[in-house]
């Protein structure tokens, strides 16, 4: 990027008295895709490593304390790394991948250590956490934010909780982009923890439909409701962001659609946690998390075909009627005025 | 994430916009969406989900198999849901996104309807001609419908036809190519398909102007492509034995088309992860299961990587697509 290529943009803000002097010297980040490239790599890079460990010092494999010693040192040889090179390509990819390395011993050793799964999964939930505020990295940041959430859905699933875990995920999924602009000195923090509490979603959707295929948990109706409360506090916020009195007419026919999603989550748990992603992804301009949204609702309407907690009819009724409630509203929208009008209204 | 929002976002974080200026910033910069853009996303949204979702259930409801209705109802049923949306089709007009979304409520339907019959009457026929079948049914309607979503349905069914073709048949034209012929037949048809998606969007025909259909036909491309020279690699030559060649011209190629006159950062990133894990296989595959041997291929990827995402930066700053 050459200053060139932001002046236009900074000259408009400029104009609009948004910001003042000349624009900061260029330093913008990756694009997702060249992220997601290097978060593979590191991997590779990662199981090498892992492997360089378990064949060239076959000691520490016997022992539980020198695998979390050896896993703990090398985070923080990563988080030391991260810190003293933060613009160096090299250093963020060897950081990343001796990070994940050093996780896996870490896991290795509370997997030899500690005998309840979901000891060691909250163990692991509490070391990345730890590791979200030690590695000032992105893509380390969006991993640990993962991996901790999941690491959440795993313990759940060993209390037969899992069912439920969508729902308060859900919400904080919502809080967090709901609140992207509130705190922009820490914008990439919160940014990173979106994504990976995003990816944590997706894990405790899959993880609730499993759960319900197997065991037919008693309330398993909960997460699925509580992510289309989510969805609809989420569609409340945006209607009072866009001066949009949710009791109006306008207001409620938004709110309207939103409750029908919500209460065909009810029976089709997937549907309100993909709608919310699109939805808090087309609010905030983040066409990545929309894309998101929208593969989730096609992945988890592919998936449900073959979940089993309901059968093939009564998901047809679930669908069929979720969607002609949508298509009529649809039809109730008023129509399109020209654009320019609808600006002037706008503003 | 959009070029403007990431600089936008990336002043506020430097102080160089006020926390109370960061949503001003972002409207003007038309990051965030206008009142008609919202209007638009929901028709969209609604149109779409409601489309898909009662299209869907009709399909889950013929699966379903339901006795206490007869075969005819449920041919009816069918026949009825085509018939339906092809009106709607007439009515709104291909022009209008609910004409468009009508077309492609018909198309599944038609798969409901052309798995109703198979299930009925006991064909006899494989699963891969059912949806060979669809395909080359709604191929007219895909032409006419200049949809991308409609695009993509159909590129989808044909690689699942051809998979479980050879799955069931495993030989082209009488020779016996086993399964992994349908990874070269899979190959062929999507670069073929997305050399045939940017020509159109050279062109300038609409519903080529996204990008996502020509990515996502890179995506099937590269992984097709890195799967044969991975099984190159593994068996010695034996298996896969023109894998390492289509494989580089697969990346030869991307390179000559993604870097300069339709450059695309992310068939640039496919090419570059493709790279770095066909380097790794290769490196494991020849060289001592030693240790030292794992450190040696880490620290190849960790460089290769690294190196990659500096070049993938240097492209970027070009200025963005």
């Amino acid at each position: 990027m050459t200053s060139s290529d932001v002046q236009p943009l900074w000259d408009h803000l400029l104009e609009a008295g948004v910001v003042a002097g000349d624009p900061p010297p260029a330093a913008r980040p990756s694009p997702w895709f060249v992220r997601v490239m290097s978060a593979l790599c590191g991997w590779i890079g990662a199981v090498c490593l892992l492997l360089f460990a378990a064949l060239g010092f076959r000691d520490i494999l016997d022992s539980a304390a020198a695998l979390f010693a050896v896993g703990a040192a090398a985070c923080g040889a990563a988080a030391a790394l991260f810190r003293a090179k933060p613009d160096s390509d090299f250093a963020a990819q060897f950081g990343l991948a001796l990070s994940l390395a050093g996780q896996g011993l870490v896991l290795l050793a509370l997997v030899r250590e500690v005998k309840s799964l979901g000891a060691v999964a909250l163990t692991m939930a509490l070391f990345q956490s730890v590791l979200v505020a030690a590695l000032p990295n992105f893509v380390h940041r969006v991993w640990s934010v993962w991996a901790a959430t999941t690491a959440v859905v795993v313990a759940s699933a060993e209390w037969q909780l899992q069912a439920y875990a969508s729902g308060p995920l859900a919400l904080a999924v919502a809080v967090v982009w709901l609140n992207e602009f509130r705190f922009p000195r820490h914008g990439s923090v919160l940014r990173a923890a979106g994504y990976g509490l995003t990816l944590g979603l997706a894990s405790a959707v899959v993880a609730a439909a499993e759960s319900t295929a197997r065991a037919h948990p008693r309330y398993a109706w909960a997460g699925g409701t509580l992510s289309g409360l989510a969805l609809l506090w989420s569609v409340r916020h945006l209607l009072l962001r866009e001066a949009v009195n949710p009791v109006s007419a306008a207001g409620l026919r938004i709110v309207a659609a939103a409750s029908v999603l919500a209460l065909a989550a009810v029976k089709a748990p997937g549907l309100a946690p993909a709608v919310l992603v699109l939805l808090l992804g087309f609010a905030n301009g983040n066409r990545v998390l929309a894309a998101a949204g929208l593969l989730g609702l096609l992945a988890y309407t592919s998936f449900y075909y073959y979940s089993l907690e309901l059968t093939l009819l009564q998901k047809s009724v679930v669908m069929a009627g979720t969607g002609a409630a949508l298509l009529l509203m649809r039809l109730q929208l008023p129509r399109a005025r020209p654009d320019g009008e609808q600006e002037r209204a706008h503003a | 994430m959009s070029p403007q929002r990431r600089d936008i976002l990336n002043w506020a974080e430097q102080g160089r916009i006020a926390e109370a200026d960061l949503p001003r910033a972002l409207a003007l910069a038309g990051v965030l969406p206008s009142r008609a853009e919202w209007r638009r996303f929901i028709e969209r949204l609604l149109l779409w989900m409601g489309t898909v979702l009662v299209a869907g259930g009709l399909i889950f409801f013929l699966a379903f198999n339901w006795h206490a209705l007869g075969r005819y109802g449920k041919l009816a049923l069918a026949e009825g849901a085509v018939a339906a949306a092809l009106v709607c089709v007439w009515r709104c007009g291909l022009d209008r996104p609910a004409g468009t979304a009508a077309l492609f409520a018909a198309a599944l339907s038609l798969g409901a309807l052309l798995a109703l019959i198979g299930q009925t009457y006991q064909t006899g026929a494989d699963t891969f001609e059912l949806f060979a079948a669809w395909a080359a049914m709604m191929l007219p309607w895909v032409l006419v419908g200049r949809s991308s979503a409609l695009w993509l349905l159909w590129l989808a069914l044909v690689n699942l036809a051809v998979a479980l073709r050879f799955e069931a048949t495993p030989d082209l034209f009488g020779i016996n190519v086993d399964s992994r012929g349908a990874l070269w037949v899979l190959l062929a048809f999507n670069s073929a398909a997305l050399a045939a998606w940017e020509a159109l969007a050279w062109k300038g025909v609409a519903s080529a102007h996204s990008r996502w259909g020509q990515r996502l036909l890179a995506l099937a491309g590269a992984g097709i492509a890195t799967f044969l020279v991975v099984l190159h690699i593994l068996s010695e030559g034996k298996a896969a034995v023109w894998g390492a060649p289509a494989w580089l011209a697969w990346l030869v190629a991307a390179y000559a088309v993604y870097r300069r006159p339709i450059r695309d950062l992310f068939v640039l990133a496919l090419g570059m992860l493709s790279v770095v894990g066909v380097t790794a296989v290769f490196l494991v595959k020849h060289l001592s299961s030693e240790a030292s041997t794992f450190l040696l291929v880490g620290l190849v990827v960790i460089a290769m990587s690294a190196a990659g995402a500096w070049w993938l930066k240097a492209v970027a700053a070009e200025g963005e697509r």
